[in-house]
Formats: structure tokens, C-alpha cells, sequence
């Protein structure tokens, strides 16, 4: 494996996040995040209303990170074949038949599944193997997936029709749920200058496959103290309303609770986050920051938050607040 | 790491020495206050001095354990470091990992002395809570308060049961009845043949006699059983339902203030001999002399004294 220097950490994120600059405006924490999420080596659920960016933010990511890129369409009719491939029968030189596995465009290192909440749930779950395992199995034979592997699939929160929301199981395999926000006037004025130039992406590379995971092997030392893990652990736990020892907040405003997987990816993304920032430990902010993408696709609000017109970034806030004070 | 930590670790220490010393001196206070109120209760009057040793004994017993005991960590001590500087508990992280077993341990301890290089100690201000503060206060109010309990005489300890027995005042009271009686032991008193004795108060119709001499005083109020004085004729009596203390020299010279009254009163009534005022100043005067010397009865000389003036 690549040995990469500490200090080179931060320098090589610095690069990546001017470069997807030059095809992204604004969206700062979005395409932090993001960065934090592939070299956590986690999948990202962009959501955001038609036109901000979702596409562009990934091709110029996968640009930028210089790997194999597939784009894949949802829709209500995409088969599972048409996503992680299938046998065909051919004809070797000899005229005998043979069975073949033709990939399919799930083989790739990074993946954009486009409106993934438009294909239908068999399609859907066809990526659950391959988002939690990096490996398809077809007709009893199972393929790893090339590492660095992302999926990076984008939703529209406005069009519900036709949809198929995804299954919990499926939100859970994604370690981020982003929210790309509408654009300010200003943004929006550089949007369309920008564009005036060219519509394709113009990043460049700056890493490569083997860097990211030289990057992701480097962030797996970095310490975190046994009292902030027992701080993301509790914050996690805090957020199942049927649990004996829950908070307050779950009581009132939670349906259901994060996973554990909330938990590995608290731990793992702070340790990421914390290099970025050009620490070397992690700190109780990291938790704080990136609770909100970690969990807000993984706790279901019940009929009172949404009656106090609360979201469920609001009441991750309120989880925050009152772990602190238990703490 | 040591010494960027140890300066601010030493800060920390004194603070946590202060509050021992707060703490140890307001359970000292307590200790010593609750010792003083039980030994007024039960009747034990120690020297003021053993108070003070029990307080000085106690406060700096706690104190010590307190201070040794309760001693900071290095991992409070850099946690506090962390919330004073906001340092992202990057000194925990040090304090807590203390190998170098990869490059990044060794980043993060540089990173960290770095950061402890750049805080000013000054800015880490020696925090006293106000409930200390409040906890000496109360602790001074249980000291102040325990001096207002007064000593219970009526205890076992405080070394007298007769304190509560009505005295057998047979001893220094008597019963005049008779001018004969009372003349022949003025007789007696007034050739000061008693000597250092005090002079006999023979009672006219018992013919009991008590000796009051100074050294007795204090035994004839324990034996005393009436302290009364009897008229000439028995129909009036003098000095009933006296108490006395063994030490209690103020209610004696109260007596002996109470009997000379009544014996003026007497006298002006015609109830009592006219000799007798005079065997009695032979009498108080002996008591006087006897009593001069004798440091503690002040009460009984004065009484004397008012009678002799």
C-alpha cells in the first residue's frame, strides 16, 4: 500500500476541495462532507431540489479523484441485471457454449445512482450487497468490487410521484444523507458566469485510488479518547425511544433510533474530520458536526416534532443538546 | 510534555490545595463544634485549649486527606486545560496515549505541546466554588453557635448528682428558737474560741449544731437538708428551698445575702433575739476570715463582706 505523510493529509483535501470549486459553488459542507465520506470509505445520499448541483458535485468529484466512474439512471424500470450484470451464453472459438459474467456498471469505483428513489425496491435492494460488501454474487458466484468503492446516489425531495422511498435497511448503508441547499443570489450569479464558459467539468486530478486508501489507512490511528467514544455512543443510543436509559428528546419526538452503524461511522468520519482540520485526535465537535449527516437519514420523527414543526435536523440538535448535559 | 504540562499542573495543585484547606477548615470547624455541643450536653467543661487542638488535630487530618486523597489526575488536570484553552482535548488525548507507537501519536503529543506552548497560565484562574465559601460560613455559625449552648449542669459528667437534690442545709442553717441558746453560742463565737472554726449555730429546740467552716462549705451544702431558719417561736421560717450546687458559690453567697435579710427583717419584727445579730457578724466575721484565702469562693466572701459592712 501507498505510504502517505500526515502532514500531506490535509494538503491533498485542501487541493481536492479547490478543484471540485472550480465546477461547484458554495456548498461548502456539503463537498466536505462528501470528501469525509469517501475517505471513510462510506456512501453519500445527496438530496436536493432539481438543478443544484447533485450530478455535477460527483463528475467533478470522480474527476478530481481520477477513478472509474459509472452513472447509473434509476428508474421504475431498471432491472437488478441491468445494475450489477449478468450471465450471458456465448460461443468460445470452438463453436462450444459458454456462460460469461458481463459486469455490469456497478463495477466501477465510484457510482452515481441518479434518482435512486425512482427504481423500483428489487432493483433498490440489488445494491445493498454491493454498498455494505464492495462484491456482487450472481448465480452463486460472488465478484469484489475494485476498492476505492462509493456510491453516491442523489434524490429529489419534491417529486414523490413514482417513487419508491427507500427501505430502511437501504438509508442505513449510507453513511451520509446530505442536503444541498438552494443556491444564494450571489452563488447563483457566479453559477451562470461560471457556466457561460464551458458546461463540462474542468477539475483535474489531484489523487488516485491507491491515495485514498493510503489516506483511509493513515486515519484509522488517529486517537480518540474513550470518553468521546462513549460520548457518540451515547448520542446514538440516545436516540431509540424504547430503550430504558433514553433521552427525553426520544421519548417526545423519535419513532425509530439510529443503528450501529450510525455509531461506526460517527467514530470512523471524526477521526477523518479531524486531519482535515489539521488535528491529530478527535474532538467532541467532530461528533457534534457530523451528527447531523449521519443521523438524520437514520432517526424517523414521530407526529409531535412534525406537529411542533420540528425537523429532523432540530431534533438531532436537541439529542446534541441534552447528551452535553448528561455528559 | 513534561514541562509545558507541569507549569499549569502546579496551578492546578495549589488550587486544589486551597480548596482542601477551605473544605479541611469547615469540617474541622464542624467537627470540633459538634464535639464542644456534646461535651456542654453531657456536662464535661474541658480547657478552651483542648478545643482548639481537637480543631487544629481534625482540620489538618482532613486536610490531608482531602488534598492527597482527591489529587487532580493528569487526566482532569488536562481536561481542564482542554475546556479553559478550547483545545479539542488534544492535551486528554497526550495525557491519555502516552506511547508514540505510530507517527500520528507523535504528531498529535507535538500538536499538543505546541498549543500548551501558546496558552497563557494566567488566563487559568484558580476557581474557588461558592459552595466552599458557604461551607466555611456554616462552619464558622456551628463554632459561634456551639458557645451559646450552655454547660448542662444537671449531667451525670458534669461531677455532681447532689446538683439537683434539695441541700441538707442542717449543716449552715439553723433553727433559733431560744435567747439562751443563742447567747451562750455567741458566748462562744464572741471569745473566738472556735479559733479557724467558724462559730456553732445551735438550733434552740434540736440542739443540733452544724459547722460551717470554710472548707465545709462545699460539703455543707451537700449535706444540708433544710435551709431553713426558724423563728424564736416556730412559726416562721427562713431560707426555705434553696438549691444548692457544689460549685454553685453564687447561689451560697444568694443564701447567705437571703438570711442575713430575713434575719434584719426578724430583728425589726422582734422575732429573733437581739443578741443574735450580733453572734451572727462573729459568725460571718470567722466565715470571712476562713474564707479570705481561699480563692474560688469569692461569691460567699462577698456575701460575708456585705454582712460584716
Amino acid at each position: 500500500m501507498k505510504k502517505l505523510e500526515i502532514s500531506e493529509f490535509a494538503t491533498l483535501v485542501k487541493k481536492i476541495k479547490e478543484e471540485v470549486h472550480k465546477d461547484v459553488v458554495g456548498q461548502e459542507e456539503v463537498i466536505d462532507n462528501v470528501i469525509i465520506a469517501i475517505l471513510a470509505g462510506g456512501n453519500v445520499l445527496l438530496e436536493g431540489v432539481p438543478g443544484v448541483g447533485k450530478t455535477r458535485l460527483v463528475r467533478s468529484l470522480s474527476q478530481t479523484l481520477s477513478l472509474p466512474f459509472s452513472r447509473i439512471q434509476f428508474t421504475p424500470d431498471l432491472m437488478p441485471s441491468d445494475l450489477i450484470g449478468m450471465n450471458i451464453i456465448e460461443k468460445d472459438e470452438k463453436g462450444k457454449l459458454n456462460t460469461r459474467f458481463q459486469k455490469g456498471p456497478i463495477f466501477a469505483n465510484l457510482i452515481l445512482a441518479d434518482e435512486i428513489n425512482r427504481a423500483t425496491p428489487k432493483t433498490q435492494s440489488a445494491l445493498l450487497e454491493v454498498m455494505q460488501e464492495h462484491s456482487v454474487t450472481v448465480s452463486n458466484q460472488t465478484y469484489k468490487i475494485d476498492e476505492p468503492f462509493f456510491v453516491m446516489a442523489t434524490e429529489n425531495p419534491i417529486e414523490q410521484d413514482g417513487t419508491y422511498p427507500l427501505p430502511e435497511a437501504q438509508m442505513d448503508r449510507f453513511m451520509f444523507k446530505l442536503v444541498m441547499e438552494f443556491p444564494s443570489n450571489e452563488e447563483l450569479e457566479n453559477i451562470v458566469n461560471m457556466t457561460q464558459v464551458t458546461m463540462d467539468e474542468v477539475a483535474t486530478k489531484i489523487i488516485d485510488g491507491p491515495t485514498i486508501l493510503a489516506m483511509r489507512a493513515l486515519a484509522k490511528d488517529v486517537p480518540v479518547l474513550p470518553e468521546i467514544v462513549t460520548y457518540a455512543m451515547k448520542l446514538v443510543s440516545s436516540s431509540h425511544p424504547e430503550l430504558k436509559d433514553t433521552s427525553e428528546v426520544a421519548k417526545k419526538y423519535i419513532r425509530y433510533g439510529a443503528s450501529p452503524r450510525a455509531g461506526q461511522a460517527l467514530i470512523t468520519t471524526a477521526k477523518i474530520r479531524a486531519l482535515i482540520e489539521g488535528r491529530f485526535n478527535v474532538s467532541y465537535e467532530d461528533i457534534d458536526a457530523l451528527s447531523y449527516p449521519i443521523l438524520r437519514h437514520r432517526i424517523k420523527i414521530n407526529y409531535n416534532a412534525i406537529n411542533e414543526h420540528l425537523s429532523c435536523d432540530d431534533v438531532i440538535a436537541l439529542l446534541i443538546q441534552e447528551n452535553k448535559k448528561g455528559h | 510534555m513534561k514541562e509545558e504540562f507541569e507549569k499549569f499542573r502546579k496551578k492546578i495543585l495549589l488550587e486544589h490545595l486551597i480548596k482542601a484547606l477551605i473544605l479541611g477548615i469547615s469540617l474541622g470547624a464542624i467537627f470540633t463544634a459538634l464535639i464542644f455541643s456534646i461535651f456542654k450536653f453531657i456536662g464535661i467543661d474541658l480547657f478552651f485549649v483542648f478545643y482548639i487542638l481537637i480543631f487544629l488535630a481534625s482540620s489538618a487530618g482532613l486536610i490531608c486527606l482531602l488534598y492527597f486523597k482527591h489529587q487532580p489526575s493528569e487526566k482532569v488536570i488536562a481536561k481542564r486545560l482542554d475546556e479553559t484553552y478550547h483545545l479539542k482535548e488534544k492535551t486528554q488525548t497526550m495525557v491519555e496515549y502516552p506511547s508514540n507507537d505510530n507517527e500520528i501519536l507523535i504528531k498529535q503529543k507535538e500538536d499538543a505541546k505546541e498549543a500548551l506552548v501558546n496558552c497563557d497560565i494566567k488566563e487559568l484562574k484558580i476557581v474557588i466554588p461558592a459552595s466552599y465559601y458557604i461551607s466555611l460560613a456554616i462552619a464558622l455559625l456551628l463554632v459561634i453557635g456551639s458557645f451559646f449552648i450552655p454547660l448542662n449542669e444537671n449531667s451525670f459528667f458534669h461531677g455532681d448528682t447532689s446538683s439537683s437534690t434539695p441541700v441538707d442545709s442542717s449543716s449552715i442553717d439553723t433553727s433559733l428558737s431560744s435567747n439562751d441558746s443563742t447567747s451562750e453560742q455567741g458566748g462562744e463565737q464572741g471569745s473566738g474560741e472556735s479559733g479557724d472554726e467558724s462559730g456553732d449555730l445551735t438550733s434552740g429546740d434540736s440542739g443540733d449544731t452544724s459547722e460551717t467552716t470554710s472548707g465545709d462549705v462545699d460539703s455543707a451544702s451537700e449535706n444540708s437538708s433544710s435551709n431553713s431558719i426558724q423563728s424564736g417561736d416556730g412559726d416562721t421560717q427562713y431560707g426555705q428551698g434553696h438549691v444548692f450546687t457544689k460549685d454553685g458559690f453564687t447561689e451560697l453567697g444568694d443564701v447567705l445575702d437571703d438570711y442575713y435579710n430575713q434575719i434584719v427583717e426578724g430583728e425589726i419584727q422582734g422575732n429573733i433575739p437581739d443578741d443574735l445579730g450580733d453572734i451572727l457578724d462573729e459568725y460571718f466575721k470567722s466565715l470571712y476570715d476562713q474564707n479570705k484565702n481561699n480563692e474560688g469562693n469569692t461569691e460567699i466572701q462577698n456575701a460575708i463582706k456585705r454582712r460584716m459592712l
